[in-house]
């Protein structure tokens, strides 16, 4: 287990929508300072980000239509577009999980490829959020399918917004449908080493924790619960 | 003596939960028609099928912007505003941007909650600002009703219904005194019974957000029944 370094798979999140400025920019230093894979901002805190990991082993990933992913796919594709342009490297989208409730495979479908259609040419990584707390066990499964046929690189588990977090039943139907032919990450109410070291010995590639437990997270150390937001 | 029209002409029938699906959102606009409701609130997706199926009724469409977090960037929300317009929304409930407002730019939300309300105004639709109270001080409560004011809300509105917290009496009161008459107050968030909506109207709210429109207002027409409401 010390060949992992965990803070490499960590998109650390600062999406609350009560963050102040100061905040954000203390939750971003610090994420740049344990060198996690990324740091996942909320839009209007881009430009901000973009400018503080110039230069840092740190991306900047975004939330788009975050966090109930029921905005038309049209909207989805503008929001990539100006997110591209101003500099992030990875985008997770939450999918119109309403959609795939209702079985409506073909809109779901068009949901994705409305933002892979986008990111796939800019050489922009796609993650895919189910908010798989609200989907049965087969949902998770044809969700992932289309993922996959729609060109994302990555399936994610939770917004962190709605539901439980990421679960070993979640995080393992979307790994074995997967068969390696798309990325998982697993995310929401992972706050300490113990449950990284599970989903990552699972197969998950990427883990979306809060900023708050970052410390947890690659020391080891005691942080305290932060509910909401993973 | 208040009427059961009262009542439900306040009401914008909440369709907002994500996890919703199509056949529960087609079925919420049935009875929102039905009980004759103010409006619908519908998911940014749904605009065009709640407008197809409140056609010949006097129900409004309603949805959302920048829902419900409010961190969306400015021109997204502009955009977002002018899809749903074209779809056929009349009213746009936005989410102002919370963590500026707590930042203390205050420059920022005002031309943010502006730049929606010149789209919107355009093209003679509504926009009622939420604030999220939960997360505010009383002190930003009314720095948030007055910059909205300032940008031309026509509404304040106290919540999104997804924070910590939905409408006080209290934070309506706050809202309703701090605003010219010309701006509206709106209340959303845990106003679930015909009581509670009586108390939020006496509070200065003129609308009120509700998942339990039926609840409500069958109760509404049980008092007028009885000429005890």
């Amino acid at each position: 287990m010390n060949d992992i370094h965990v803070n490499r798979y960590l998109d650390s999140a600062v999406l609350k929508p009560e963050l102040t400025l100061k905040e954000v920019k203390d939750a971003i230093r610090h994420s740049i300072d344990y060198k996690t894979r990324t740091v996942c901002v909320r839009p209007c805190d881009i430009e901000l980000a973009v400018e503080m990991c110039k230069g840092t082993d740190t991306d900047v990933s975004v939330v788009l239509g975050f966090p109930h992913g029921v905005i038309p796919g049209e909207l989805k594709t503008e929001e990539a577009k100006n997110y591209i342009k101003k500099g992030v490297k990875e985008i997770d989208m939450v999918v119109n999980y309403s959609y795939v409730r209702s079985g409506e495979w073909k809109l779901v479908e068009e949901d994705i490829r409305a933002v892979s259609s986008v990111t796939k040419p800019a050489n922009v990584l796609l993650k895919v959020i189910f908010e798989t707390s609200m989907l049965k066990p087969d949902e998770i499964a044809k969700t992932t399918e289309i993922a996959i046929k729609a060109n994302a690189d990555y399936v994610k588990t939770s917004t962190g917004f709605n539901g439980g977090g990421a679960t070993e039943e979640a995080v393992g139907i979307m790994v074995k449908t997967a068969n390696g032919r798309i990325k998982v990450k697993a995310s929401g109410g992972i706050r300490d080493a113990q449950s990284a070291l599970k989903f990552i010995e699972m197969g998950a590639e990427r883990l979306g924790v809060n900023s708050a437990s970052i410390a947890a997270l690659c020391d080891g150390a005691a942080v305290k619960d932060t509910s909401g937001g993973y | 003596m208040l009427k059961v029209r009262d009542i439900a002409k306040m009401i914008d029938h909440s369709l907002l939960r994500p996890e919703l699906t199509v056949d529960q959102v087609v079925e919420g606009c049935k009875i929102a028609r039905e009980y004759d409701v103010a409006s619908v609130c519908v998911k940014p997706c749904d605009v065009a099928l709640a407008k197809k199926e409140l056609e010949g009724s006097d129900v409004l469409v309603t949805t959302v912007v920048g829902f419900p977090h409010g961190a969306h960037k400015t021109e997204a929300k502009v955009f977002e505003a002018s899809e749903a317009i074209k779809d056929g929304a009349v009213e746009l409930d936005m989410v102002l941007n919370i963590g500026r407002l707590l930042s203390r730019e205050f420059d920022y939300v005002k031309k943010d909650v502006k730049a929606v309300v010149d789209t919107a105004h355009k093209n003679n639709v509504i926009v009622k600002v939420i604030l999220e109270n939960c997360y505010l001080t009383d002190e930003l409560k009314e720095i948030a009703c007055r910059l909205c004011e300032e940008a031309g809300a026509d509404f304040v509105k106290t919540s999104t219904g997804f924070g910590t917290g939905g409408a006080t009496i209290e934070d309506l009161a706050l809202m309703r005194k701090t605003c010219s008459p010309k701006v509206r107050v709106k209340a959303a968030g845990g106003v679930r019974t015909l009581d509670s909506a009586i108390s939020v109207r006496n509070a200065g709210a003129v609308r009120f957000g509700a998942t339990a429109t039926k609840a409500i207002l069958d109760e509404a027409a049980k008092r007028e029944g009885e000429g005890s409401l």
